[in-house]
């Protein structure tokens, strides 16, 4: 049990370590450059403090997260059906994939308002992105000849989307999904720090404006716990549905 | 003949996906002219014009230069590290799990705790491109591993049997069966890299895309700001497609 | 049952504006109710070109393909067509029993589960039905997708090379198989196949294609009398036609 977690958190520890030598041997006041351990202090001694906008920020960026995708979804399904609407659509979606949608965030920040809704709709759109490529190349990764048996036994539209492209395009969803994971509690946060209008971003950005330099970087070892921790249950989800489905 | 019809469809493709850019370009343009989106959304044409003024186009390529080469010092460093922890896990495979989640865990280092620590350890300058050396350190390390473990298994039972050294195995198999995964990391590892590089800029380096666009938010200099925000979109674009085209040349050469 | 009908069918494939390929030469076909038909020849020779013909996948460039007097898209819609690939075309992520399922949930019947039992039985898959495709042999999979072809008692079975994938011993048993299943239902068949032991073995008729363009070079009504054993393929005349219809195959064989 130790052993394993050994295996799997060694190259953490040692970062860790790195740091902890790093402050002490190094002579920067205290007050800019914290030690891990002094973090991990303030933690363990004022958990409670960290637990509201941890919950926050993990409902934001779980919301978010499930909007951009089910858009992406409905849209790949809506491409799917037209080519022409694919055709259109598509470009539009290479260039904002492209595009860096962090740098967005303070333009929809103007256009919807400093407000957590704003918080929502930025992850939802950075989200958005991955689940509408991984469905769209999904939705054609069909078994060979397939497309040909439905053909054959005179399938409708909507028995070939039901029966045979969504279920085909699941592993790819899952892929989605994890990729949607690693940035949805970063982007979240950064929203937050940005927008101010909650959750562990904005008690980085009031904590560091305190300078409570402690407080601030556990509230973002809170934020990296809980993104690794998604990350990780994500890929585990991915595994288990690559077997199912392969 | 099934070529034939790839062809076709291809044209007809592209005809469709440049029809679909122009509807959004117009899109935009009535959005903007409408005034939907209230100050914020200008119509296209506004921001064009910025590109017109030319103390607002030197500024922007003052910004975009600064910005370019922070996150193409990222992109190598991030790329450096992220082939070498790789090569690490694929020589020492008990290091493996560690450095699998090593680089999660970086990986999900918030930009904004990050940021203020780098600017007081490695300075303002230094920070846009550390920053946009993470987020690409984690790509190219994931793309990298599930490269080097693509390698056709008889293939390697192949080299093992013919006596292969370590090294030419690697030379020979390993590192050319890495390259289609790696180079498609690689594509999108560009528009990360200029993430990280943008927002990097935010902690307060002295010039940079990133700066232009907080600038003019708080001065409401919206035109310019929807300027920048092309000009970051733009470059990401290019990187991308340029990345995309050495993958399908490699891509061609390989198959 | 059903009666085929390919009156002057030829089809081309255009490669670009100038250039075409002709895959398939005219020709008439006819195909007799309850006959079991084999088409035999070398890869590219169009044999499943006739196949996706028949099956309305594809339309003729020329000339009239017709089951019992109607357009192949009439059976289609009726679904009364069952079909099995080389690559069974199992839905991976549904069990046996689900794979069988979905030839009624497509044509928006319920489910015969009593139906589908008895096929389970009838291809010996008795005890797999909740095994998924990737837990089975290649062998078990063919089928598993010929029971499928079978789910909805179709009137015309079309198997494209159902067992091409398969090894020689498994090829040879499922061979037999198909031959006890076949004599069960005797349903209007046409199976493409490029070995000559399996066409001989299974068909009433064997006809032998050849390529560029594709044509009926030879025609052959097999004399084994049925239920056909393994017996049958160890017969002097088995062994006398084999080597006469690999002959044949050659692409230096000339018409009689």
């Amino acid at each position: 049990m130790i052993l394993r977690f050994l295996k799997k958190s060694w190259a953490v520890i040692l970062l860790l370590l790195l740091w902890q030598i790093g402050v002490m041997t190094s002579n920067y006041n205290s007050i800019v450059v914290v030690s891990p351990l002094s973090v991990l202090q303030d933690l363990t001694l004022h958990a409670s403090v960290y637990i509201v906008p941890a919950l926050w920020t993990t409902g934001f960026a779980l919301g978010g997260l499930l909007l951009g995708m089910l858009a992406g979804l409905a849209l790949a399904i809506i491409c799917w059906t037209s080519k022409l609407l694919s055709g259109l659509l598509q470009s539009s979606a290479l260039l904002l994939t492209a595009t860096p949608i962090v740098c967005l965030i303070p333009i929809l920040a103007r256009l919807f308002g400093y407000q957590s809704r704003t918080e929502l709709l930025t992850v939802a759109i950075m989200t958005f992105f991955p689940s509408f490529v991984y469905a769209g190349s999904g939705l054609r990764r069909l078994p060979p000849r397939s497309p040909e048996l439905f053909h054959a036994l005179h399938a409708s539209r909507w028995k070939r989307l039901v029966l045979l492209a969504l279920p085909a395009a699941i592993p790819e969803l899952a892929v989605a999904l994890r990729v949607g994971t690693a940035y949805s509690i970063l982007v979240t946060v950064v929203a937050e720090f940005l927008m101010q209008t909650g959750g562990l971003g904005d008690m980085f950005a009031v904590t560091m404006q305190q300078f409570n330099l402690h407080r601030a970087l556990g509230a973002s070892v809170i934020a990296m716990a809980l993104s690794t921790a998604l990350y990780e249950a994500s890929s585990g989800l991915e595994k288990q549905v690559r077997l199912r489905f392969a | 003949m099934q070529r034939a019809e790839q062809q076709d469809g291809g044209l007809q493709r592209t005809l469709y996906q440049v029809c679909g850019f122009l509807l959004l370009l117009a899109a935009w343009q009535i959005a903007g002219k409408s005034g939907i989106g209230g100050k914020t959304l200008p119509a296209l044409t506004e921001v064009l014009r910025v590109y017109t003024i030319s103390w607002r186009r030197a500024l922007l390529l003052r910004a975009a230069a600064a910005t370019v080469s922070s996150a193409g010092i990222g992109l190598l460093l991030g790329t450096t590290l992220g082939c070498l922890t790789a090569l690490t896990a694929q020589l020492l495979p008990a290091l493996e799990p560690g450095l699998d989640r090593l680089a999660v865990v970086v990986n999900a280092l918030p930009a904004i705790a990050l940021g203020p620590v780098l600017v007081i350890t490695a300075g303002r300058e230094a920070t846009p491109a550390l920053l946009a050396a993470i987020p690409v350190f984690f790509l190219i390390y994931v793309a990298a591993t599930s490269g080097l473990h693509s390698a056709d298994r008889r293939l390697g039972q192949f080299f093992r049997a013919s006596g292969a050294s370590w090294g030419t195995r690697f030379r020979h198999l390993d590192a050319i069966s890495a390259l289609p995964a790696l180079l498609n990391g690689m594509k999108l590892a560009v528009t990360t890299a200029m993430i990280g590089a943008v927002v990097g800029e935010w902690f307060g380096a002295p010039t940079g895309l990133g700066i232009v666009i907080l600038n003019t938010m708080q001065n409401f200099q919206i035109p310019l700001m929807w300027a920048a925000v092309l000009v970051v979109a733009g470059i990401s674009l290019t990187g991308y497609a340029v990345s995309g085209w050495v993958e399908r040349v490699v891509e061609r050469r390989m198959s | 049952m059903a009666t085929i009908e390919l009156k002057g069918v030829s089809k081309e494939f255009r490669i670009n504006r100038e250039r075409s390929v002709l895959a398939l030469g005219a020709m008439d076909l006819t195909i007799r109710e309850g006959e079991f038909i084999a088409l035999l020849g070398p890869s590219g020779c169009g044999k499943s070109t006739i196949l996706n013909l028949v099956a309305g996948l594809d339309e003729p460039s020329t000339g009239t393909v017709t089951v019992d007097g109607l357009p192949p898209l009439q059976l289609q819609a009726k679904q009364q067509l069952g079909i099995a690939f080389q690559e069974h075309a199992l839905l991976p992520w549904r069990s046996v029993e689900g794979n069988l399922e979905l030839p009624f949930q497509i044509a928006g019947r319920k489910p015969d589960r009593e139906h589908i039992a008895g096929l389970i039985e009838l291809v010996g898959l008795k005890g797999f039905e909740s095994a998924r495709p990737s837990q089975l042999s290649g062998g078990m999979r063919q089928r598993v997708s010929i029971a499928r072809a079978l789910c909805l008692d179709p009137k015309l079975l079309l198997l494209d090379e159902p067992f091409g994938a398969l090894d020689a011993v498994t090829r040879r048993s499922m061979n037999l198989e198909l031959q006890r299943i076949w004599q069960e239902k005797q349903i209007t068949t046409i199976l493409v196949t490029h070995t000559v032991e399996e066409a001989l073995f299974l068909a009433d008729r064997v006809l032998v294609m050849s390529g560029r363009p594709g044509r009926i070079v030879r025609e052959v009504q097999v004399p084994f009398p049925r239920p056909r054993a393994v017996e049958t393929m160890r017969h002097e005349l088995f062994h006398h036609l084999v080597d006469d219809l690999t002959l044949s195959l050659e692409p230096e064989y000339k018409e009689p």
